[in-house]
């Protein structure tokens, strides 16, 4: 067999105008959802509403702006023809983190509105019954403002620190000035970065989401967060790629297989998932103490169990049976279906997880959820969506869709069996 | 049967690629009985010759079923019927505590559901194959890429099956003896 061989260039891999209109369409949609949900929360005055959907909103695109910065660090140190392929859909999409820094602000602005931990009563006799309620005073050692606030401030700024090497490096490959002992510092550079991105997730999702019940603690929190993440962003990787896998220029590389193998990566955190959720659950069941089981108690009655129940079914028992199949991990129109799934359920998840706290079971819970908290739930996540989405698509707009200087591209673009 | 002293026609080729053109050539021209030897997997050479359809999958799904429904019975009996002890003031059939057990079950069946309708499928042990007759098929685990048509194909000729090798241009066509 004759080898060609031809120099291909970024310019071969120039991103699709598909991309321009998929990018207008979301600022569109951004910006029609954004009026809606601040006309609603205006309206209606709304404004421990709109933090509540605010934040769930924040954790679920959280998701998958550190669920694309780990995979970006994870494909580094693994290499693979996956992380190739997925690589400019996860600089992207972790180039938003200083959008989810602003996102982030309501949230450290409205703390005391937020967290019961912050609502520290002004009253002495008010204050100590606060104090009794929470045991001790200690827990103010760790969940104080200023402390809350310089702790969002740390991990944005070491996000931003990874995403900012990550991106320079990125750049200089396309322009084909690296060296092996760069790569080999974006290496060691990724090593190190996914233990800070583990260890940063798990005070993350402790400080904005666990809080929100102070008494309560899970040490699989963290862990929990972090497969969330990435499954999250697995999903999105699987739609977008088998998207734009149907027109030029990444047909031109496409096989079925690499379909499979995202598949099976998406099947492993469907696992892994289930696996922590579930650990979670018996461990607090098994022991059925007062200070655990509380959590449970309140999201397994008035309304919030169907949700449990819908998540064990549709976020794992259903997923889990379709990806054992191969057919439907190597067939565009189901593996699609299954990653849109999975992406819906995410948010149910982030919602059981972090909404039953603002409406507790003693009384009346999801009886006090109207039409107006369904509303926000509903309008917040998209109108945050369509603007993460917009400069997520301007940053993949900017650049080649492939990193063809990559040592191991060559190989990808040979012919398709072998 | 046809009296045909040989097992088969072997090529011999340099690259997968080779390897896999040739397979879906004589695929296309409506031979099955045939299989590709090469040096590792190579998904494509065995989706050409049109040997993905298997049962393994099946005998898998079975085994992991039957080691659900075991481990869950095992424990429901055990807590429940043989020795029911109260254990925190749980009831004694408390599922979410049979639940690791049961998940574990099933992945012991289904994993000797695997290596044993696998090896019962697929005929190993085998201690005597004819393709180890040609010469140079130890560099089947080497370096090499090897496709056999073997005789037992009903459109098998050792003619044309050679002409059809041939256009494909291998390093070697070898007749393998049985």
């Amino acid at each position: 067999m004759s080898q060609t061989l031809v120099r291909v260039t970024p310019k071969d891999f120039a991103p699709p105008s598909v991309i321009d209109r998929m990018r207008s369409r979301s600022l569109v949609i951004g910006v029609v959802f954004s009026v809606l949900t601040l006309g609603l929360t205006l309206g209606f005055g709304q404004w421990d509403l709109f933090l509540r959907s605010w934040l769930f909103s924040f954790m679920f695109w959280l998701g998958l702006t550190l669920g694309s910065l780990t995979l970006l660090m994870l494909q580094y140190t693994s290499g693979g023809n996956w992380g190739r392929l997925g690589r400019r859909i996860w600089e992207a999409g972790a180039a938003n983190w200083w959008l989810m820094f602003l996102f982030w602000l309501p949230i450290a602005i409205g703390v005391k509105h937020l967290y019961p931990w912050a609502k520290v009563p002004q009253d002495p006799a008010k204050l100590a019954e606060f104090m009794a309620h929470y045991g001790a005073d200690k827990i103010h050692y760790y969940l104080n403002v200023p402390f809350f606030w310089f702790r969002g401030l740390f991990y944005f700024a070491g996000w931003g620190i990874l995403c900012y090497f990550l991106k320079r490096w990125s750049v200089r490959e396309e322009a084909g000035t690296t060296t092996p002992a760069q790569f080999v510092f974006i290496q060691n550079l990724s090593g190190f970065g996914i233990v800070f991105y583990g260890a940063t997730i798990t005070f993350g999702s402790i400080d904005w989401t666990m809080s929100l019940y102070p008494e309560w603690w899970s040490t699989v929190w963290g862990m929990l967060f972090m497969v969330g993440q990435v499954l999250t962003t697995f999903c999105f990787t699987i739609w977008l790629f088998t998207r734009l896998s149907e027109i030029e220029p990444v047909s031109r590389i496409f096989k079925i297989d690499y379909l499979h193998d995202f598949g099976k990566l998406m099947f492993a955190f469907v696992v892994l998932w289930a696996y922590l959720s579930f650990s979670q659950w018996l461990i607090i069941w098994s022991g059925n103490m007062l200070s655990e089981i509380r959590w449970y108690i309140m999201r397994l009655q008035h309304g919030w169990q169907y949700f449990g129940t819908i998540l064990i079914f549709v976020h794992f028992v259903f997923p889990f049976a379709l990806l054992l199949s191969r057919n439907n991990k190597r067939s565009r129109q189901r593996i699609v279906a299954i990653a849109f799934l999975l992406l819906f359920m995410r948010l149910v998840d982030l919602f059981w997880l972090t909404a039953p706290n603002f409406y507790p079971g003693t009384d009346a819970g999801l009886n006090n959820f109207h039409l107006l908290d369904a509303a926000m739930y509903v309008i917040c996540p998209i109108a945050m969506g369509g603007i993460w989405l917009f400069f997520f698509y301007l940053q993949l707009s900017k650049r080649s869709l492939m990193p063809v200087n990559d040592p191991g591209f060559v190989e990808m673009l040979e012919s398709k069996h072998g | 049967m046809t009296a045909s002293a040989i097992y088969g026609l072997m090529a011999e080729f340099e690259t997968p690629t080779e390897l896999v053109e040739a397979a879906k050539g004589a695929y296309a021209a409506g031979y099955r009985k045939m299989d590709a030897y090469t040096p590792y997997p190579l998904e494509e050479a065995a989706e050409a010759i049109g040997a993905h359809h298997n049962r393994v999958s099946l005998v898998v799904l079975v085994g992991a079923m039957l080691g659900m429904v075991g481990g869950y019975s095992l424990e429901y009996w055990v807590s429940a019927v043989a020795y029911p002890i109260n254990v925190g003031g749980k009831p004694f059939h408390s599922w979410p505590a049979f639940i690791p057990v049961t998940f574990e079950c099933a992945v012991l069946g289904a994993c000797l559901a695997a290596v044993f309708g696998m090896l019962a499928l697929n005929g190993l042990p085998q201690p005597y194959h004819p393709v180890f007759n040609a010469p140079n098929f130890v560099r089947a685990s080497r370096d090499r890429f090897f496709l056999c048509i073997e005789s037992q194909d009903p459109r098998f000729s050792p003619s044309d099956t050679r002409k059809l090798l041939e256009s494909y241009k291998p390093e070697e066509i070898t007749e393998v003896p049985y």
